[in-house]
């Protein structure tokens, strides 16, 4: 070649260099894929492991078999973290392989050692480098990268496809299970979960689609339309309460931090069970409902629907429209827990519990909520079940798959006073439409002021429409309705 | 970009060797593998041992080779009454003309280029030793003076593994200095059959040299040179490292304990319980410099683990001392060798 002296030799360093730098990208991206692949096999089976322990064993248990399942998985984090980190490949390494997989005899590797050792500019290594190169360079049209690494899917995807599968499966029969089961990895509950299959999933399916937001401008707990002053407050008060946590001395926050270390495990077998089945850890006393209600539930009552925005005479039509009847799966598992029940000699519980799936009645659990965030006044004994109330008979929220402890238990009712709520959205409502109800004329004045200055979207959002009121109030709050009346 | 010429020399060598090879070939029957060694052995510079029953055609290879190389060739037949002034020469007292007496020196048999020792464990340790400094060094002193062996000088000895009374066996130090132990085996059939065929009638096979006498040590030279410019990667060198060192059993003594080698083999079971000592550094340049001219003689300028393993087992089957069991269960080093390289294979990604 005629020119500048080495020329073609830098060229043809370059040529090999660049594609081997196209051979390296690819063996690499494959080594991270791998190592991926790998990881997430370990972690899926060390989260269907914790799922098993979850429901099989004690807290004590679940605490001494998690604390080394969640070394382990850190161990195999590190572990393919380093691994990754080692068969990263430089060119060296990816001559060699090019080497051995096409039988280039080293002469690529060769070539490479010298290039990266700096040959270039520098002296000939020997007489016989030209003839390196010239062999190289012929031998490239012998080798393409694509033939050299090809773009496949390494065979550790295999496994993790498996283990993830397996995790689903065993995440998935909690969820599918009846509430009351415990213990879902029973064989008798796994028999019923695996026999009712088909209609327990795509009835878990539809629920869950069915609550989908319709749009994300009608989540109801954004905080999208809070006014900068609200956004403001909230932002103070969170400082407030970061600053009230730093004010802890340094000794009670070690303290703290051991005690919440130490209640890991538990607090993590607690979050698996309420994730998967909605209860509460194995022997515990189940928590009242207001005071520890499932993320997802509060999300999902807060959460407004197209119906909500209609007047309702009756939110029971909400649930289970009128002639519509309920799905066959749920009816015949209701009927046969009635039957079971009824053969255990309570009647009651046939009503009293849940007869849906656990999954399946969290989410009854948020609609509930839902419902009760806009419903009317209640007297207590209309909201327990198997007093007496009906389906459409004790207003709004009263039907028969009303959770007995939707306004939290029993025994925290404080022994027969009321509790209550004001019917704001059937009062916001109708004073929209006009309509001379003589309910609506002793709270409406005030609701429709209070919110007057409000988007729909924020009188929506309105957090008084939410709340629950304690019976110690109600003096106060009529004083108020009055007052309101009296205007 | 002088690809030419390099790639020329390249053809040069595989040619040289090629034709030396077919011209001997026409003299010795068969033992191509043989042949094919001492060639690696003489370009790179080495000595080489032939162990092999007597009749075989041990001196024929040897004075077919000098023939065909158009180099000086001598012979020595070793016997227990050899002296080392009878290898090496001595100072003799030589009258002048004008008569005058002065001691000259005679050289002795190993003033030739290609030097034959004929069943070198005959003679005794004494004798044998005065190869030592002319195999090394190329070079003998005799009376505190130093002369120069010519250049390319190259020994081939053989070594006769049976009628082993009166014979002393090499020291360990003198067997280092061999580059290549080759074993000579019995002929096939078909070989036999044409070596009574060749050798027993009027017409004998007629070798032509393949250099001019003038001009063969310098083209030898030239060649020899070419050898170690043959580029070798630092994952060879690596892999020729390892393997030398894997031929030391773990409890030798003088083993260094701080090495901290990144490139390792575990030792061989054979190894840690046959094995005396290993092979020394000597070994590792004997696997290099074979490994070179195998690879010119594929047209490579560069080394490839095949061609290392290609020289193993001649070059450390004799160094490895093997101790009192190997001897009683009749070991082979070249098992032994074998072995580990068999076990290196994983080095290789």
């Amino acid at each position: 070649m005629v020119g500048i002296p080495g020329t073609e030799e830098r060229l043809i360093l370059a040529d090999v260099e660049d594609r081997l730098r196209q051979v390296r990208g690819r063996f690499n991206f494959h080594t991270v894929q791998h190592h991926l692949y790998r990881l997430g096999t370990v972690l899926a089976l060390g989260t269907a492991l914790l799922i098993v322990c979850t429901f099989l064993l004690s807290p004590l248990l679940f605490t001494l078999v998690s604390w080394p399942v969640l070394v382990f998985l850190a161990f195999c984090f590190l572990f393919f973290l380093r691994s990754g980190v080692a068969d990263w490949a430089d060119l060296n390494e990816i001559a060699r392989r090019v080497d051995a997989k096409v039988g280039l005899k080293e002469r690529l590797a060769t070539l490479v050692a010298h290039l990266t050792s700096g040959v270039i500019g520098k002296p000939s290594p020997s007489s016989l480098w030209p003839h390196l190169l010239a062999e190289n360079s012929a031998l490239m049209n012998e080798w393409e990268v694509r033939k050299v690494a090809p773009s496949r899917i390494p065979w550790s995807a295999v496994p993790f496809l498996l283990a993830l599968l397996l995790a689903f499966f065993i995440a998935s029969i909690p969820m599918l299970s009846d509430r009351s089961a415990q213990d879902p990895f029973s064989l008798a509950n796994l028999q019923t979960v695996l026999g009712e299959f088909p209609d327990r999933a795509s009835e878990l399916l539809d629920k869950q689609l069915s609550l989908l937001p319709d749009s994300q401008g009608q989540w109801g707990g954004s905080t999208l339309y809070d006014t900068p002053a609200n956004l403001e407050g909230k932002t103070q008060e969170t400082t407030n309460e970061g600053d009230g946590q730093n004010q802890d001395t340094p000794g009670e926050n070690r303290n703290l931090d051991l005690r919440s270390l130490a209640s890991l495990p538990e607090a993590l077998q607690e979050k698996i069970r309420q994730a998967l089945q909605g209860l509460p850890n194995r022997g515990q006393p189940p928590k009242p409902q207001e005071a520890q209600p499932a993320d997802q539930d509060r999300r999902l009552a807060l959460q407004p629907s197209k119906d909500q925005k209609k007047p309702t005479a009756s939110l029971e039509g909400q649930n289970l429209p009128p002639g519509e009847k309920p799905s066959r799966a749920s009816r015949n598992r209701g009927d046969k827990r009635k039957e079971q029940a009824s053969e255990n000699g309570n009647p009651g519980a046939a009503t009293s519990a849940p007869t849906q799936g656990a999954g399946l009645q969290q989410l009854e659990h948020a609609q509930l909520d839902r419902k009760n965030a806009r419903g009317t006044f209640q007297p207590d004994s209309s909201q327990v079940p198997g007093s007496g109330g009906q389906a459409g008979e004790g207003g709004p929220g009263a039907g028969s798959g009303t959770d007995p402890r939707i306004y939290g238990e029993q025994k925290n009712l404080g022994g027969g006073s009321h509790t209550f709520q004001i019917a704001l959205e059937t009062t916001h409502e109708k004073s929209h439409e006009g309509e001379s109800d003589t309910d609506d004329k002793d709270t409406g004045g005030i609701i429709e002021k209070s919110t007057k200055n409000l988007s729909q979207q924020q009188s929506l959002d309105d957090t008084i429409r939410k709340s629950q009121i304690p019976a110690e109030y109600e003096e106060i709050v009529k004083r108020l309705f009055a007052r309101g009346e009296s205007r | 970009m002088s690809e030419a010429p390099a790639t020329q020399l390249i053809s040069d060598f595989q040619k040289t060797v090629h034709r030396i090879e077919s011209e001997l070939a026409k003299a010795v029957i068969g033992h191509e593998e043989l042949v094919r060694n001492i060639l690696i052995a003489f370009f790179a510079g080495g000595h080489v041992l032939i162990e092999g029953v007597p009749g075989t055609g041990k001196t024929l290879i040897v004075r077919s080779l000098a023939e065909v190389l158009n180099l000086s060739f001598n012979r020595i037949q070793f016997t227990v009454d050899l002296m080392p002034a009878d290898i090496t020469g001595t100072r003799m007292v030589m009258d002048r003309e004008e008569g005058r007496r002065e001691f000259v020196f005679v050289e002795g048999p190993v003033f030739a280029h290609i030097l034959l020792g004929d069943e070198i464990n005959r003679s005794t340790p004494k004798t044998q030793a005065a190869l030592l400094e002319a195999m090394a060094e190329q070079q003998v002193t005799v009376a505190g003076t130093t002369y120069r062996l010519p250049p390319p000088f190259f020994v081939l000895a053989t070594l006769n593994p049976i009628e082993m009374e009166g014979t002393y066996p090499l020291p360990e130090a003198q067997l280092d200095r061999f580059f290549f132990k080759v074993r000579l085996t019995y002929p096939t059939h078909q070989e036999i059959q044409r070596i009574i065929d060749t050798t027993t009638t009027t017409s004998l096979p007629e070798l032509h040299p393949v250099f001019d006498y003038a001009e063969a040590p310098e083209r030898i030279l030239i060649l020899r040179k070419l050898v170690r410019e043959v580029l070798v990667a630092p994952h060879i060198e690596e892999y020729i490292a390892a393997l030398v060192h894997a031929t030391i059993p773990t409890g030798a003594k003088y083993l260094n304990t701080t090495d901290s080698a990144r490139t390792t083999l575990p030792k061989d079971d054979f190894v840690n319980r046959y094995v005396g000592f290993g092979a020394s550094p000597r070994g590792g340049q004997t696997l290099m410099l074979g490994a070179k001219v195998v690879a010119l003689l594929d047209g490579r300028a560069n080394v490839s683990y095949e061609d290392v393993d290609r020289v193993a087992i001649p070059a450390l089957n004799h160094r490895l001392v093997l101790n009192f069991a190997a001897e009683a269960e009749n070991i082979d080093p070249a098992v032994i060798v074998e072995r580990i390289v068999h076990s290196a294979r994983k080095l290789r990604r």
